[in-house]
C-alpha cells in the first residue's frame, strides 16, 4: 500500500552478478511496488526458481558460475517460463536469438537506462498478469494498450504514435524521473545519436501535454529542470 | 624494372660496347699487321730486283723484264734516288678497269750505269678482302658468344630466382585477416632459405599481434559494458533523489557523457565483430525496400533539421549479404549525411546501376583522405562516435564493394558500388 491504492505485489527475481547494478535495479523497481529478490550466482538463481514463482525474471546471461541461458533452459523444462528479460553485456545477435528462441520475453543490452528496464518489466508483467485487461488507468487518464490509444474521462484523445509511446514510457515509470536521454533512446533507438539536441522530445512533450490538457485532464507530467520528466500520479 | 631485365640489360650494353669498340680496333690491328708483312715483302722484292738487275744486260732485257713483271715499274731519271719510301696509293688496274689500292715501295736503282726510279707495287685488294673476312668472322663469334652468355644467364637467373618470385607472389596474396600462416617454398639456396624463414616469422608475429588486437578490442568493449551499466544505473538512481537545479545540470552532463561512451563502446564492439567475421549468414536484400525503410526510420530526424530528400532510382536490384551488416552500412551513411547537413538543405540519393550514392551539403573537409579512418572528425562536429564511416568502409571491404568519397559543388558524396554481386 504505497500510494493509497490496493496493490498486488509482483515478484521479480534479479539474476545479476554485478552487485551494484543489481542494487540499482532493485532500488528502482521497488519504487513501482515490485518485490525484488537478487541472485548473484547461477546456483543461487536455480534454487530460487525452484522454490518460488516469479512474475518476471531479469537474467544476466554471463554469470561467474555458468551461462544464464542454462537457467532459461531449466525454466523451460520446469514449464515455469515466467516473463524473462535477458540483460546481457554481449549484445550479440546469436545470444539474442538463442535467448528469445528459448522463450525469453525480451532482451536488453547493457548498459541500459533503468527507465527503459522499468518500461520493459511493466510490459512483461502486464502481458503475464493482466492478460485481457490491457488498460492502465491513472485518475481520469486511461491508456489502452491493445488499441494503442488514450482516453481522458472515457473520451478518446487523438495521439500520434510517438506521443503515445512517450506517454506509455512515462506512465510505465510513474513517479520516477525519466531522463531526456532515455526518452530519446526509447523513441528512436540507436538512431537517437543523429539528433543534435533533444528539441524533438520537447516538441512531442509540448503537443502531448497540450492534448491532455485540452481533453480536460490535470497535468501529471512534470518537468525536472533540464534533466527530464516525471509522470506523477 | 625487373631484376632479370636489369642484369640482362647490363650484359647487353657491355656486349654492344665491346663489339663497337673491338671490331674497328681488331680491323685496325689486322690491317697494320698485313701492311707490315707487305712492306717486308716489298723490301725483299727490292733485294731480289738488285740481283736480277745484274742480269739485265741490254735494253731488250729491260723491256722484256718490264712486261713480265708488272709489279716493277722502272722510270729513267737524272738523279740517283737514294731513299726508300713506303706508301699506299690508288692505281688504275688495267685488267679489272678499276682503281685499286696498292702498297708501293719507291726507291732508286742503277741499271747498266743509268739511274732509274724503281716502284715496286703490290695490290691490296686480296689483303683487304681477307681482313674483312677475318674481322667478320671474329665479330660474329663475339656476338654469338655474348648472345649465348646472355641467354644462359637469363635461364639460370630464372631458375635461381624462382623461389624468390614464389615468395613474392605468396606475400602479395597474403591477407592478414584471412590467412593464418604463410606456406613458403623450401629452397636450397641459403639466402632464400633465410628470407623464407625471416618472412614466416614476421608473418606469424604479425598475425598473432593482429589476432590479439582484434580480441582485445572485443574483450575490452565487453568488459566495459558492465561498469558502464553500473554508472548509468547509479546516475538514474541519483536522478530520483531531491535535486537542486545545479545538481540536475551536473547529472545531465554526466548522463550525456555516459551515453556517448556507451554508444562509442557499442560501435567499437560492432566494428570488432565485423572484423572478426561474425556476420556470416547471407540473405537476399532488396536495396529499394531498404532505402524506403531508412527514409521512414529517419523521418523524424529529417523533419527536425528541415531536410529535403531527393531520391533517384532505376529498376530494383538485390544483393546477397548479411542483413544486419547492410542495414548498419545504410544506417551509418544516412546518419552521417543527416548529421552533417546544414538545416533546410537537401540530401540527394541515387540508387541505380548497381550503386548507391548519398550526398549532403557542407563545407570541404580538412582531411578528406582520412575520412574512413577511426576517430577522424572535423572540428565542431563532436556528436558522432567517430567510427561510423570506419564501419562503413570495413563492411564494404568485407564484401568487396568499393566505396568512394568525393567533394564537388559543395556536396559531400559517398558512393558504394556493389560490383558484380548485383542481381536485377
Amino acid at each position: 500500500m504505497i500510494f493509497g491504492k490496493p496493490i498486488t505485489f509482483m515478484k521479480i527475481l534479479v539474476v545479476e552478478d554485478e552487485r551494484e547494478l543489481a542494487k540499482s535495479i532493485v532500488q528502482y523497481l521497488r519504487q513501482e511496488s515490485y518485490v525484488c529478490e537478487i541472485a548473484y550466482t547461477a546456483k543461487d538463481a536455480g534454487e530460487k526458481i525452484m522454490l518460488h514463482d516469479y512474475d518476471c525474471i531479469l537474467l544476466d546471461i554471463t554469470l561467474p558460475d555458468g551461462n544464464g541461458l542454462k537457467i532459461l533452459e531449466k525454466l523451460k523444462k520446469e514449464s515455469k517460463l515466467e516473463g524473462v528479460i535477458i540483460i546481457s553485456a554481449k549484445n550479440s545477435l546469436d545470444d539474442r536469438i538463442q535467448g528469445l528462441n528459448l522463450g525469453a520475453d525480451d532482451y536488453l543490452a547493457k548498459p541500459f537506462h533503468l527507465s527503459e528496464l522499468g518500461a520493459r518489466v511493466s510490459a512483461v508483467i502486464r502481458r503475464k498478469r493482466f492478460a485481457g485487461n490491457n488498460v492502465i488507468s491513472f485518475h481520469e487518464i486511461s491508456i489502452d494498450l491493445l488499441g494503442k490509444s488514450m482516453q481522458v474521462n472515457g473520451k478518446e484523445v487523438d495521439l500520434t504514435r510517438k506521443e503515445y509511446d512517450l506517454l506509455l514510457f512515462l506512465a510505465s515509470n510513474k513517479n520516477r524521473v525519466v531522463s531526456k536521454n532515455a526518452i530519446a533512446e526509447h523513441l528512436s533507438g540507436d538512431d537517437a545519436e543523429v539528433f543534435d539536441n533533444f528539441d524533438f522530445i520537447y516538441a512531442h512533450m509540448k503537443n502531448l501535454k497540450k492534448k491532455i490538457a485540452e481533453a480536460g485532464s490535470k497535468d501529471y507530467i512534470k518537468t525536472v529542470y533540464g534533466l527530464g520528466y516525471k509522470f506523477e500520479a | 624494372m625487373k631484376l632479370l631485365t636489369r642484369t640482362v640489360r647490363n650484359y647487353v650494353i657491355f656486349s654492344v660496347l665491346l663489339l663497337v669498340v673491338c671490331t674497328p680496333l681488331f680491323y685496325f690491328f689486322i690491317q697494320r699487321l698485313f701492311i707490315h708483312k707487305m712492306d717486308q715483302e716489298l723490301l725483299e722484292h727490292k733485294i731480289e730486283f738488285g740481283e736480277l738487275a745484274l742480269l739485265l744486260k741490254t735494253d731488250q732485257d729491260l723491256k722484256f723484264f718490264s712486261i713480265m713483271n708488272e709489279e716493277f715499274v722502272l722510270t729513267p731519271t737524272d738523279q740517283i734516288v737514294e731513299t726508300d719510301s713506303l706508301l699506299t696509293v690508288p692505281i688504275y688496274n688495267e685488267e679489272e678497269k678499276e682503281i685499286h689500292p696498292y702498297r708501293v715501295l719507291r726507291t732508286g736503282t742503277i741499271i747498266q750505269g743509268k739511274p732509274y726510279r724503281l716502284q715496286i707495287q703490290e695490290s691490296m685488294v686480296s689483303t683487304a678482302d681477307l681482313i674483312s673476312a677475318i674481322v667478320a668472322i671474329q665479330a660474329t663469334l663475339i656476338a654469338l658468344l655474348l648472345l649465348g652468355l646472355v641467354l644462359i644467364n637469363q635461364k639460370l637467373s630464372r631458375t635461381i630466382w624462382d623461389p624468390f618470385y614464389i615468395i613474392l607472389d605468396k606475400l602479395k596474396k597474403y591477407q592478414i585477416d584471412k590467412d593464418s600462416s604463410l606456406e613458403l617454398p623450401r629452397s636450397t639456396t641459403a639466402e632464400f632459405r633465410d628470407l623464407s624463414s625471416a618472412i614466416s616469422q614476421l608473418v606469424n608475429k604479425n598475425h598473432e599481434a593482429f589476432q590479439s588486437q582484434k580480441e582485445f578490442t572485443e574483450n575490452a568493449s565487453h568488459e566495459l559494458q558492465t561498469p558502464l551499466a553500473v554508472i548509468k544505473g547509479k546516475i538514474d538512481m541519483l536522478m530520483q533523489t531531491q535535486l537542486s537545479e545545479k545538481q540536475a545540470e551536473l547529472i545531465y552532463v554526466m548522463q550525456d557523457a555516459a551515453g556517448r561512451m556507451a554508444r562509442l563502446n557499442r560501435n567499437l564492439l560492432l566494428l570488432a565483430k565485423i572484423e572478426n567475421q561474425q556476420f556470416l549468414e547471407q540473405e537476399s536484400i532488396n536495396l529499394h525496400t531498404l532505402v524506403e525503410k531508412m527514409v521512414n526510420q529517419f523521418q523524424e530526424q529529417l523533419e527536425q533539421k528541415n531536410l529535403m530528400l531527393s531520391i533517384e532510382q532505376s529498376n530494383a536490384f538485390e544483393i546477397s549479404a548479411n542483413g544486419t551488416m547492410i542495414e548498419v552500412l545504410f544506417t551509418n551513411l544516412f546518419t552521417n549525411a543527416i548529421r552533417h547537413s546544414p538545416s533546410k538543405s537537401t540530401i540527394k540519393m541515387m540508387l541505380k546501376e548497381g550503386a548507391f550514392s548519398i550526398s549532403n551539403k557542407g563545407e570541404p573537409l580538412h582531411n578528406p583522405d582520412k575520412i574512413f579512418d577511426r576517430f577522424q572528425r572535423d572540428a565542431g562536429t563532436s556528436h558522432g562516435s567517430g567510427i561510423g564511416l570506419a564501419i562503413v568502409k570495413r563492411i564494404c571491404d568485407n564484401y568487396g564493394y568499393t566505396i568512394q568519397y568525393r567533394y564537388q559543388e559543395g556536396m559531400h558524396e559517398f558512393k558504394v558500388n556493389f560490383g558484380n554481386q548485383v542481381r536485377r
